[in-house]
Formats: C-alpha cells, sequence, structure tokens
C-alpha cells in the first residue's frame, strides 16, 4: 500500500515537473507610449484598437514567444515620456517600445533609447529627420513635408494659383507649411497669404475671415486633431468657403472616425494623408470591417489605428529575426532596413536611413449614401522623404 | 474702403458675441468671488457641465436648442447648491489658498467624470439649421447663430441688471456684498443668500457654456482651458461688480477677435499685454467702487 | 498661514527630526527602489521647486501664479548651456541659478509693488506671454519639439549618467539639501523674521520702521534662484526641456503641491511634492483614463480635513496624541 503511493507521489511529481516545462512560454516585452488622457487621449484608443486588430489577425506570439504589452501614457508630455520610457526599460524589461504619438516625445526618449540600446518606433509622429535622433529609431508615422508637397501638388493639378495657408504655430504646422509654399511656389503659384495661429486658439473665425477677405482659390491648412480642427474647419464652413475654394488639410483634421464632430459644412474638405480607409485591399477591407464591428461604428480607420497596426508589424519583424536568440538591439534594427511590405496604408518600405517610402493619398469629404466619408481622389505612389 | 468696414464689423459682430458668452459665465464667478469671498476655481466646470448636459439633451433627448440650454441651466443651478451646501460652505471661512486647493480638487474630479461619461473627445454641438444659416447684413455676412447669442445674452444681462437694482433681493446681495456682519444684523439669512446666489451664479456659467458651445467646443478639458480667460474677466472688473463685468468682458471679446483678425501671429500675446497694462494701470478694475470693510 | 514657533526660527543651529528624515528618507528610497529613481529623480526636483515656492508664498506671502517661468528659464539655460558644450553639471546649474537671479531681480521691483489679484494675474500674464514667446522663438527653444541631446560630461569625472538613474537621484538630492540647509539658514535670521512680520501684517512692520518692499524683494529674487536651480536639474537629469516647463499648468502643480504639503514651514513642499507626484503616478498607472478622479478626491479629502496641508495633519494628530496622555 505505501509503495504504491509513494510511486504515484513520484509520478504525480514527475508529471507536474515535465508538463510545466511546456505550459510556461516565454513572454517578450513591448513597450507602448501613448495618449491616454488629455488633448490627444482619442490617439490613444486608436492605437489600442490598431494594436488588437493586429493581434487579432496575427495572434499575440513571434517567434516563439509571447508578447505581453505594457501601456503608458505620455498625457502629451515630451518629459513624462522620457522619464516612462526608462521605467520601461529598467523596471519592466521591455525590449522595444512603440507608440510616441508627437514628434516631440520622439525626441525626448531617442537620448533614452540610445543609452538603454533599445529599439524604438513611432506610430504617428510626423516631424522630419527623426530618424537621425537616435540609431534606434525606426519611423511608421508619416513625413510632414511630403503631405505638404503633395497638397501642393494637388492643387496646382486643378489649376490653383494663389494660396492662403493657415497653420497652427508650431514645429509640424510650421513644416508643413513651408513645405507646400516652396512646392507651390517651384509650380508658378503665388502665395497670397500666410497666417501661423497660435495653439491657444479657442475661437478661430477671425482667421476663417482673413483667409476669405483675401480670395485665395486653395487654402492649405495643418491643424491639431480634436477641438482646434473641429472650430477651425467649422468656422471656414460657416464663412461658406468650403464649397467657393479648394480647402486642403494636412493634418488629419477630419479623419473618417472623427467626420461625426462635424456639421455638413465640412463636405469638400480635401486632406492628404498616408492613409485612407477606402484603400481596395483585402487587408484593409478586413481591418475596416473587424473595427466597427468590435469597437461600433464611429470606430473608422485612421491614422493613429493604421500606423498602429503597421508599427506593431514592423515590431513583429524585428522580434522574429531575432528567434532563438537574445535579443540583440543593434541586429533587430538591421534587420528591417530595406524591410518591403503590404501595410495596411498601402506598400511601404523601410530605407537604409530608417525613414519610411509610402504612398500618399489625396481625399475628400463627400457625402456617400448620407454618409460622410473621405473618399480617395488620387494616390502619390513611393514618396521617398 | 468697404475692406476696412467690413473687418470692423466683423470685430464688433463676432467680439461682441464672444465676450458676451464670457460676460454670462464670469458674472456667476465676480459674485461669487465678490460676495462669498471663494476663489471659485471650479467655477468653469459648472460651465463645461452646462454644456455637456444641453448638448446630451439635444443629440441623445431630441430636445431643442433654445429648450435645451434652458434645461440644462437649470440643473445645473440645482445641482449646484448641493455641492455648495456639501463642500463650499466650508470653504466660506477657510483661508484663500485652501479655497484654491479644494476648487482644483473639484476641477478634477469633473474633468474626470467628464471624461468618464462622454469620453476623451470633443463633443460636439450641433446647430439647429435655422441659425446655422448665414445673415447678410450688406457690409459683413454672419451667422444667424451668433446674432442669437447677443440678443439672449444681453436680455439675461439686462434682467440680472434689473434684479440687482430694482428688487428687494438684489438689495439685499448688495448689502451683503459690502458689509456682510451689517447685513446679518439687519436680519437678512445670509447663508441661504449665499445658496441662492451660488446657484444663481452657477446656472449663469452653465448657461454660458450650454449657449456658447457651437462656439467654444466642449471637451474634458473645459474647466481650465477657460478658467484664464474668465479669471482675466474678473479681476479686470473688481469684484462684486455686475455691471463692469459686461464691459470688460466686451473688451476682451473685441481685442481677442481684432488681435486675431489683424495681428495673427502677435494674438496670442495681445490678451496678457493688456491684462498686464490694465492691472497695473488699474488695479482695483476698470470701473471700480468703494467698498466699505 | 502657519509661522513657525519662535524656537524653531531662533534655533537655527539646532537640527530637527525633521532635518534628520530629509537626509534619510530618500537614501533609504535609493536603497530600497533602485527601480524608480527615474520617479525619485522626478519627485525631488519637484520638491526643491515647491521648497522655493514656499520661501515666496509661505513666507513672504507672494502668490504668484507664474513661478514656472523660473522654472523654465532654469531649465532651459541649463539645456542651452549643455548643448552649446559647456557641460558640466554644476556648473550649468549655477548659471541657470544666476540667470534667474537676474531676471527676478530685474522684474521684482516693480511686481512687488503690486498685491492680492493684480499680482496673481499679472504673473500669469507674465508668464503666459514667456510661454508663447518660448514657442515663437523655436530656434533657440526647439519650439513645441522641444530642446533635446542634453548631454553632460560625467560628475566630477568619475560618476557617468546611466539610464539606471543613480547617479541623477543622488545629484538632485545633493542640489535638495544644500538648498534646503541655505534656505533654511535665511528664513531662521532676522531676515526671516521681518519677512513673516511683512506677512503678518505689513502696514505694521512699516510704522516699525523695517522697509518692505527691500525684504520682499530679496524673498523674490532667493525663490526665483532655487526655481531656476530646480529647472536646471530637470533639464539635467530628464535630458529635455518642453515648452511645458513654461506653462500655467506647472505653476498650479507646484502651488497644489505646496499647499497639500501645508505652507509656511519649508518642510510642506518636501511632503507634497513625494505625495502628490508618487499618488499621481500609481493613479495613472492604475486608471490611466480616470486617474483625475482620484487626486481630485485627495486634494478635497486633504482641505476638508485638516487645515494646513498634510503638516497640519501630523501636527493635529500629535497634539491630539499628546493632549490624550496629558488627560491620563
Amino acid at each position: 500500500m505505501n509503495r504504491a503511493l509513494r510511486e504515484a507521489a513520484w509520478a504525480l511529481v514527475l508529471s507536474g515537473m515535465l508538463t510545466s516545462g511546456s505550459i510556461a512560454q516565454e513572454t517578450l516585452k513591448v513597450g507602448i507610449i501613448g495618449e491616454f488622457t488629455g488633448s490627444f487621449a482619442t490617439s490613444g484608443e486608436s492605437y489600442r484598437q490598431g494594436i488588437d486588430a493586429y493581434f487579432a489577425k496575427n495572434g499575440d506570439v513571434v517567434a516563439g514567444k509571447k508578447l505581453e504589452l505594457i501601456y503608458r501614457d505620455a498625457a502629451g508630455k515630451p518629459g513624462d515620456a522620457a522619464r516612462l520610457a526608462e521605467e520601461l526599460v529598467v523596471n519592466e524589461g521591455v525590449k522595444v517600445i512603440g507608440g510616441l504619438t508627437l514628434s516631440s516625445e520622439v525626441a525626448a526618449v531617442a537620448p533614452v533609447m540610445t543609452d538603454a540600446k533599445t529599439p524604438f518606433t513611432s506610430f504617428s509622429a510626423a516631424a522630419p529627420g527623426l530618424a537621425a535622433k537616435s540609431p534606434y529609431f525606426v519611423r511608421a508615422g508619416q513625413d510632414v513635408r511630403a503631405s505638404g508637397q503633395a497638397a501642393a501638388r494637388s492643387a496646382l493639378k486643378n489649376g490653383k494659383r494663389h494660396a492662403y495657408t493657415a497653420v497652427s504655430d508650431y514645429v509640424a504646422g510650421q513644416q508643413a507649411e513651408e513645405a507646400f509654399t516652396a512646392e507651390f511656389k517651384a509650380g508658378g503659384g503665388e502665395i497670397v497669404g500666410q497666417d501661423r495661429i497660435p495653439l491657444s486658439t479657442v475661437d478661430y473665425a477671425p482667421y476663417a475671415e482673413r483667409i476669405a477677405n483675401a480670395n485665395p482659390d486653395v487654402v492649405q491648412i495643418f491643424v491639431p486633431t480634436g477641438a482646434p480642427a473641429v472650430s477651425m474647419l467649422q468656422a471656414i464652413g460657416a464663412r461658406g468657403l468650403m464649397k467657393k475654394i479648394m480647402v486642403i488639410g494636412t493634418g488629419a483634421e477630419a479623419e473618417d472616425n472623427d467626420l461625426h464632430l462635424f456639421n455638413d459644412s465640412i463636405d469638400g474638405y480635401y486632406s492628404v494623408m498616408y492613409m485612407t480607409a477606402q484603400l481596395d485591399t483585402p487587408l484593409n477591407k478586413w481591418f475596416r470591417e473587424y473595427l466597427v464591428g468590435k469597437f461600433g461604428a464611429e470606430a473608422l480607420p485612421n491614422p493613429h489605428s493604421v500606423g498602429a497596426y503597421d508599427g506593431m508589424t514592423i515590431i513583429a519583424r524585428m522580434i522574429e529575426s531575432q528567434a532563438g536568440k537574445q535579443f540583440d538591439a543593434d541586429a533587430a534594427v538591421a534587420s528591417v532596413l530595406g524591410y518591403s511590405f503590404e501595410g495596411l496604408r498601402g506598400p511601404m518600405k523601410i530605407n537604409d536611413d530608417r525613414e519610411l517610402t509610402q504612398n500618399y493619398y489625396l481625399r475628400q469629404v463627400q457625402k456617400v449614401d448620407g454618409r460622410l466619408e473621405n473618399v480617395l481622389l488620387e494616390t502619390f505612389p513611393n514618396i521617398k522623404p | 474702403m468697404l475692406g476696412e468696414m467690413s473687418s470692423i464689423a466683423f470685430v464688433i459682430l463676432y467680439g461682441v458675441s464672444y465676450g458676451l458668452v464670457l460676460a454670462l459665465i464670469a458674472i456667476g464667478l465676480v459674485v461669487t468671488m465678490g460676495l462669498m469671498r471663494v476663489t471659485n476655481l471650479a467655477h468653469g466646470a459648472f460651465a463645461a457641465i452646462g454644456g455637456y448636459l444641453s448638448t446630451g439633451l439635444m443629440v441623445k433627448g431630441g430636445m431643442p436648442f433654445p429648450l435645451a440650454v434652458f434645461a440644462a441651466s437649470l440643473v445645473v443651478a440645482l445641482f449646484s447648491i448641493a455641492v455648495e451646501r456639501a463642500f463650499y460652505v466650508y470653504l466660506y471661512t477657510a483661508p484663500e489658498l485652501e479655497q484654491v486647493l479644494l476648487t482644483i480638487g473639484l476641477d478634477f474630479i469633473a474633468i474626470g467624470a467628464l471624461t468618464f461619461f462622454y469620453g476623451p473627445n470633443v463633443y460636439p454641438t450641433p446647430l439647429p439649421s435655422y441659425l446655422a444659416a448665414n445673415v447678410d447684413l450688406g457690409i459683413q455676412s454672419i451667422q444667424l447663430y451668433r446674432l442669437a447669442v447677443v440678443a439672449v445674452s444681453l436680455l439675461i444681462i439686462a434682467a440680472l441688471w434689473y434684479m440687482f437694482d430694482r428688487t428687494t433681493l438684489g438689495a439685499q446681495i448688495r448689502a451683503a456684498d459690502d458689509n456682510r456682519t451689517m447685513a446679518q444684523s439687519t436680519g437678512i439669512n445670509v447663508s441661504r443668500l449665499f445658496s441662492l446666489v451660488f446657484a444663481l451664479g452657477s446656472g449663469l456659467a452653465a448657461l454660458g457654456g450650454a449657449l456658447g458651445a457651437p462656439m467654444l467646443p466642449l471637451e474634458p478639458l473645459y474647466p481650465f482651458k477657460y478658467l484664464i480667460l474668465v479669471l482675466i474677466v474678473v479681476a479686470l472688473s473688481g469684484f462684486g461688480n455686475v455691471k463692469s463685468v459686461v464691459g470688460v468682458a466686451l473688451l476682451v471679446g473685441i481685442v481677442e477677435t481684432a488681435g486675431r483678425l489683424l495681428f495673427p501671429s502677435l494674438s496670442g500675446f495681445m490678451i496678457y499685454l493688456l491684462l498686464i497694462i490694465l492691472m497695473i494701470w488699474r488695479p482695483d478694475g476698470l470701473f471700480a467702487t468703494r467698498r466699505a470693510q | 498661514m502657519k509661522t513657525l514657533p519662535r524656537s524653531s526660527i531662533l534655533s537655527r543651529y539646532r537640527l530637527h527630526l525633521a532635518d534628520i528624515l530629509l537626509c534619510v528618507v530618500p537614501l533609504l528610497a535609493y536603497l530600497l527602489f533602485p527601480k524608480y529613481l527615474a520617479l525619485g529623480s522626478m519627485v525631488l526636483v519637484f520638491a526643491l521647486f515647491a521648497m522655493s515656492f514656499d520661501l515666496l508664498l509661505g513666507f513672504a506671502g507672494i502668490l504668484s501664479l507664474g513661478h514656472a517661468a523660473f522654472f523654465g528659464i532654469g531649465a532651459y539655460t541649463a539645456g542651452l548651456l549643455a548643448i552649446a558644450g559647456w557641460n558640466e553639471a554644476i556648473c550649468g546649474v549655477l548659471g541657470a541659478a544666476l540667470l534667474c537671479a537676474a531676471v527676478a531681480g530685474v522684474a521684482a521691483p516693480f511686481l512687488l509693488r503690486l498685491t492680492g489679484l493684480p499680482l496673481v494675474m499679472v504673473t500669469v500674464g507674465i508668464s503666459s506671454i514667456l510661454l508663447e514667446a518660448a514657442n515663437k522663438a523655436s530656434w533657440l527653444t526647439g519650439g513645441d519639439d522641444g530642446l533635446y541631446g542634453i548631454r553632460l560630461r560625467p560628475l566630477f569625472g568619475r560618476f557617468a549618467w546611466s539610464i539606471s538613474g543613480e547617479t541623477k537621484f543622488l545629484y538632485t538630492f545633493a542640489w535638495l539639501l544644500v538648498s534646503f540647509f541655505v534656505i533654511r539658514r535665511l528664513v531662521s535670521s532676522p531676515f526671516g523674521v521681518a519677512l513673516q512680520g511683512i506677512r503678518e501684517n505689513s502696514s505694521r512692520m512699516k510704522l516699525m520702521g523695517n522697509s518692505v518692499l527691500p525684504h520682499l524683494i530679496i524673498a523674490f529674487v532667493v525663490s526665483a534662484t532655487f526655481a531656476g536651480v530646480a529647472g536646471a536639474l530637470w533639464a539635467q537629469t530628464g535630458g529635455f526641456v518642453g515648452l511645458g516647463v513654461l506653462s500655467l499648468d506647472t505653476s498650479i502643480d507646484v502651488l497644489v503641491m505646496l499647499v497639500l504639503g501645508g505652507l509656511g514651514s519649508l518642510y510642506g513642499g518636501l511632503i507634497g511634492a513625494p505625495v502628490y507626484l508618487v499618488f499621481k503616478n500609481f493613479a495613472q498607472e492604475l486608471n490611466p483614463f480616470y486617474w483625475m478622479f482620484f487626486v481630485g478626491a485627495l486634494l478635497i479629502v486633504v482641505v476638508r480635513f485638516s487645515r494646513g496641508g498634510i503638516l497640519g495633519l501630523i501636527e493635529n494628530s500629535f497634539t491630539h496624541l499628546a493632549g490624550r496622555k496629558k488627560r491620563r
């Protein structure tokens, strides 16, 4: 009796040891620094949606390792982003960091990442020249200069020769304006007015009035998403400008998931962006259906959710390249140089300088079946920054 | 010539409508700070809640705009009495900094609550079609909504004026404002008066927030965003001085609008420059009156 | 507004329990929480900032909602010095402190002729203008993108600034201690007593023959200097300076931290800053969406149940206990 019991006990212990070995799977931690409160909070929500979709499509195991995501809220403060990045690396042991909505956050985090030898990518940041700030940075967002240039080209193509630029007075707006202006002038156009609007503005009606008084035939806009975009575009619409002249935005003012914030006066608004919810690829169609199905009718693809999805693809590629070895940051970054893939936003290629070559799209808000939508008008393929 | 006339007309029409909404919000704070000596930094929260409620009633409840604005203001006024009894009674005898701290705490809670109920995004306020249309006044075309704001605000302010100057209640408020102990000794129930005035002020703020929502978009950070502007109006008009609030708010609205129209790059500075100059020149407010202590 | 008891003012050479705690607690934190040193450095920077504000508000009775201006000037100065090549840490802080003192010295004689709400609004106005100017001068400040790439030479040539944050923490702590003892020496002196007298009743002080304005100016300048030190440390430990250092939010944050901790005793800021920041940090981690709720509740509870912030709470409980003991 005793002997049988003893043997059974040993069997139990042994089987426990064997099975526990195979149940325990290695995890790899990825940090996501986003905005979950404050003025940019919707971008954080979009990140979650994009990442959720990515896992739904691809599972959360890459190269035999289970990805564990750790979210932190930078609340729009770059200084906090730097500290959070440090904490994620030192405390949590993350191997890669993603997210980073603002260019200033990328700049703040860059020295920390270089010191920590950790690859990082930004899903949304738009300032040019970010890759130069750290050898571990790979861009997954956009370059705002490309948007400005594409906007100028569209305007010239449509026969417009007198442009007014109205951008918010911060670095991203200024760069969009400079890129637009250079391209527009090079094409023979004339700039009839140039406004840099303070970020603290609440009532945008005076700026719409200035535009109207200057009588341009095209207006370039760059205003942050959210309350500023809503105020500015409604003021322009209220002034009757949306129908009279070509109003073209370069800063994600009225993406599909935000269109419910506007009234009908936004009909006719042009915009240039590196993604379009209407891209006719199976992946994009699936993405759109998945988001709407899981998160509601307003959860249409926007630059942040698309950026997050494509960013996760890049991160996964980095991790895959390190399969079976200790995670080596330098090798991981090297593995994505020249990486060409079909992202959600269209064909993407990571250049040797870790910047991104991608398509840019001209869209216009139109009423389709009674609903406002950003309809794809034209594609500018493979723009290299 | 026509261009200048048009610009002047624009500044007047838009600046006045903007200023009057500010006035509605600020009057409540001026009276509270003057009468009850409470630095109420949570005042903007009542404006925000009023705006959110009104928009919610329109969007989810299908109420017409005027009814929604009125209903929301009433609800907020009643709700504010509860808040006053719970928190503000304690503040009447507290030092100024404690008032600041507690009301900032209330702001945080309001922002957290608004984010919880309405999400972190902008909460757009749809304009009824009869207000969204433009009216051509010859030299300038303006949205009918803005004219409606001017008309309604002036009506309300006139009613307030009348109340403060001609009714017993108004006299009681002015008495308690000038000299609280004296007023009490003449039999005025000061604590009930405080509750009433607080409700009035908060209701007015809610009205301003609701009426102005199509112009000043609603988002959870609304209480902090407009706090400084409202404080500027309050500081420049002196305490307890309702009449001057309107004048000062109009000045602020016009300077802001004119600044942005004529000097767009410098417009971020203009209102602060105005503030500094006026505060140094007239520290007691632009139209200050003597006060007994 | 609390006044320091006579004994503590005059016994400037005696070490109190609180002083010992000040020396010991951060070191304990350093040993016990080696993974939270980045948060710890930030807490120490703001503790210093709050303490400098205590000198201004708690002792001199000057309410300014623009103190972030000096924090920001200090931060940008230290950042720019490092980027320009003068990247020795201590010199960076001294340079920042000097500039802040100079700016304060120029502004104070005009500013401090105002009192009450006008003074508050003018400080708001000036710091808002400074913020807007910093945004416009993006060639200098980096504008909205901020100042990045602040790298420093190893401290004393030996201690490198590692990502694990040990050097940064101890460096900041050293500055905090030095600043604390300097300010404490100042407020325990006849100057400090005069300052408190002015705060209580400036007309009476004038009648007694004390000059009010020069005292206030000195307090303002010293306060600004240490705010600048805090700002410089922020830039050096964070490696980045954004426009937020000049914002109204920062001025309000430091006010909240100070009043939360308790005014007028120099220790208030040192308590309020850690409590506020640590609480906020964990509230944000717990629930990134609704953390404001919890922080708001904290503020309301503290104000509701004590006069004089957390320090007041501690004092009350001590006197309560002492009272109970006596009755027995």
